[in-house]
């Protein structure tokens, strides 16, 4: 096939680029309701009448000039395409700002084509597009389209080759006698003022305003963002979500999965299985006497117990809930509501959308640090978010093992995640700048993207981590056959006993964390600890070395945020800082409580 | 804290004056009767924004410039963001974007 041009979607953050690309390529990537859900650019094949084009879906960027990686990436790739067919996705509701990179866009001679997106909200909230006039007046074709509902999209694709350069010169002549006259001189080149009196020309001959009244998602988005009403809004919601992933969890896991696992499962293995003493017996089906499906160890029992039993029904109310949070568009608000206190260690508000994503998967949390400003902040949130906050995997089996005792872990872990930051924001040298963040308004989550996203998680869960949780099984199974298990409870026997006051026996579990957390707080449970053992041991894994797949991301996002040698070389530097000092805060504490 | 707070303050100081001319249109808007900074309205007052930073690129590509009609819709304490809206956004700007905002009041 002949180098055919790629087609590019572009333009400013949560206008619904994804949504789009979904809908024009058939494909399936994450839509939700906040500015940055994309930070790598994902590339698919569009289906026209003669062939197939390469179709991209870029970060959005606010201009052409990126203030954060995700926007470099987006302004690489347009400078990198060679002459690509560039569909500017504009956000109908607020066309000016989106008329604005449409002629920068323009400017650089690139081929375009419109699409204005939103167009049912746009007509709600009484913003009248003309759009004969505004495609004439722009000199390239102008598509009105709904991107969540498929609307125009067939519309869009059949313009891709109508698609056009045109000069801002252009524009002014054909701007209608009577708008705005001391629009004489050319506005080519980097004048922003100039390039915004356009907009506005282009604007008075396009565009009419209706009044409308405010609509209740309008009432609700202001009450959430202020801070008497949108604080005790935001306790409410985060209560609710841990309420509802707790009592989800918690129902299948104790409901289905413990009785089907140690009464069918369990016992049955355990007498067909050939071989018992052997040592295969001992890495599928472990030990041979254990009652319970956590305990007896093998690849076969506790790993699949883990994986499926444990962990699936626990990720999948946890992500149920954040892409409810995700699509709402509430996720902003809680940025805005927490910036005062992000700032006090050297972040903004915005931190929370790694911080929140990871509570699903570190993996995506470290990827999400893309959208923050400066090495600096970057490198705190990443190794922030991979020392303190624990996965859902790793909080499912929590739930399951110590559920009384889970929530306080969360908040112990929280408050380090405060307290390391305040202290990593004095000793790393670089700046936080203040940023400006969009809000969006308020939407009603749609059931089919939510659940689009559910199997998409829950797929990735399956491919990528529930391999993990059975090979890491099995790796801790062969250490202990070939003795280093041993060997190791005996050389850090000493400091896990002396410093945090936990037997020696948690080397396993040590070892396993390194490969699946969830997979380290399963393997606790076998060894017979006091509670309070239980809990100190339970932090230390979860602060305790990040898990490989987060370790590698860390390595891979190092390259972009300021050296590999400095970013995994500061994120060890704070783990073990943060295992020996907050874990050793925690026995002091049980000590003088007198628990520990 | 109150250290950190300072260094943000000093950093947007040094950026307005740093390029050495200043905004041109920001001398202008001689302050006191309706002219006054964001960061001094009140929730809920309205204005029309009469200068933006000139360093202030990403503001205005958001749509907050010159000439655009903006409400306070909250202002958070403890140094927090000024959620402002702007045609029919809503940003949330960082206290300094507010002091370098000058706005005419209604």
């Amino acid at each position: 096939m002949a180098q055919s041009p790629t087609v590019l979607l572009m333009g400013h953050p949560n206008v619904g680029k994804s949504a789009l690309f979904n809908r024009l390529a058939g494909a399936s990537i994450s839509e939700s309701n906040y500015a940055g859900t994309t930070v790598e650019y994902t590339e698919s094949q569009l289906a026209l009448d003669d062939g197939t084009v390469p179709v991209v879906d870029v970060p959005g960027t606010f201009s052409l000039e990126p203030t954060d990686r995700a926007e470099a990436v987006a302004v690489e790739f347009l400078e990198d395409a060679s002459d690509p067919i560039v569909v500017c996705v504009v956000d109908a509701t607020r066309i000016e700002r989106g008329l604005n990179l449409v002629l920068e866009l323009l400017d650089r001679g690139h081929r375009a084509v419109v699409a204005l997106n939103m167009w049912d909200e746009a007509r709600q909230q009484g913003v009248d597009v003309d759009v004969e006039a505004l495609s004439d007046l722009l000199g390239v074709p102008v598509v009105p389209t709904v991107a969540t509902e498929g609307v125009g999209v067939d519309d869009l694709r059949s313009t891709l080759d109508r698609a056009r350069p045109s000069s801002l010169s252009g524009i002014i002549d054909r701007l209608p006698p009577g708008v705005d006259g001391d629009l004489e001189g050319s506005v080519e080149g980097d004048d922003p003022a100039a390039r915004w009196e356009l907009v506005d020309a282009v604007v008075e001959s396009a565009v009419t305003y209706r009044e409308t009244a405010p609509s209740l998602a309008d009432h609700l988005g202001r009450l959430t963002v202020a801070p008497k009403t949108g604080l005790p809004f935001a306790v409410a919601v985060l209560y609710g979500m841990w309420a509802f992933f707790t009592a989800v969890a918690g129902f299948f896991t104790d409901g289905y999965f413990v009785p089907l696992f140690d009464d069918h499962w369990l016992p049955w293995i355990q007498s067909v299985f050939p071989g018992e003493g052997g040592w295969l017996y001992f890495l599928l089906v472990g030990d041979p006497a254990a009652t319970n499906s956590f305990e007896a160890f093998g690849v076969l029992t506790s790993g699949l117990f883990v994986a499926v039993g444990v962990v699936l029904p626990a990720i999948l109310a946890l992500y149920l809930v954040l892409a409810l949070l995700e699509d709402s568009g509430y996720m902003a608000r809680l940025a805005v509501l927490l910036d005062a206190a992000f700032h006090r260690i050297g972040l903004h508000g915005y931190a929370i959308v790694p911080m929140v994503l990871s509570f699903g998967c570190n993996v995506p949390g470290v990827a999400a640090t893309r959208t923050l400003e400066t090495d600096k902040q970057r490198f705190l949130t990443m190794t922030l978010l991979s020392v303190f906050i624990p996965c859902g995997a790793q909080l499912g089996v929590m739930l399951s093992l110590i559920p009384q005792y889970t929530g306080y872990i969360l908040l112990y872990l929280l408050a380090g995640f405060f307290v390391f930051g305040a202290i990593i924001n004095r000793l790393v040298p670089g700046s936080s700048p203040e940023v400006a963040v969009d809000i969006p308004p308020l939407r009603r989550p749609r059931p089919s993207n939510v659940s689009t996203k559910l199997s998409l998680r829950i797929r990735g869960f399956m491919t990528s981590a529930v391999p993990f949780v059975l090979a890491g099984v099995g790796v801790v199974n062969l250490l202990y056959l070939g003795g280093v298990v041993d060997w190791l409870a005996t050389v850090l026997g000493p400091v896990l006993s002396g410093w945090f006051g936990v037997p020696s026996e948690t080397v396993p579990a040590l070892i396993a964390g390194f490969m699946r957390k969830d997979l380290a707080i399963a393997q606790l449970s076998a060894i017979p600890m006091t509670p309070f053992q239980t809990v100190m041991s339970v932090v230390m894994v979860s602060i305790y070395f990040p898990c490989v797949a987060t370790f590698a991301m860390l390595i891979k996002e190092g390259r972009t945020g300021g050296g590999v040698l400095r970013v995994v070389g500061g994120a060890l530097a704070t783990l073990v800082a943060a295992l020996f000092l907050w874990g050793g805060l925690l026995r002091l504490g049980g000590t003088l409580l007198g628990v520990a | 804290m109150d250290e950190t707070r300072a260094t943000h303050a000093g950093e947007s100081a040094g950026e307005s004056s740093a390029d050495g001319q200043g905004c041109p249109k920001r001398r202008q808007c001689q302050r006191g009767r309706a002219c006054k900074r964001l960061v001094d309205l009140e929730c809920g007052e309205t204005g029309r924004i009469e200068c933006v930073d000139c360093e202030r690129r990403t503001l205005e590509s958001m749509g907050v410039r010159p000439g655009k009609r903006i409400e306070v819709c909250t202002k958070h304490p403890f140094d927090g963001p000024v959620v402002v809206s702007v045609g029919r956004s809503t940003v949330s700007l960082s206290r300094s974007h507010a002091r370098q905002l000058d706005v005419v009041t209604d």
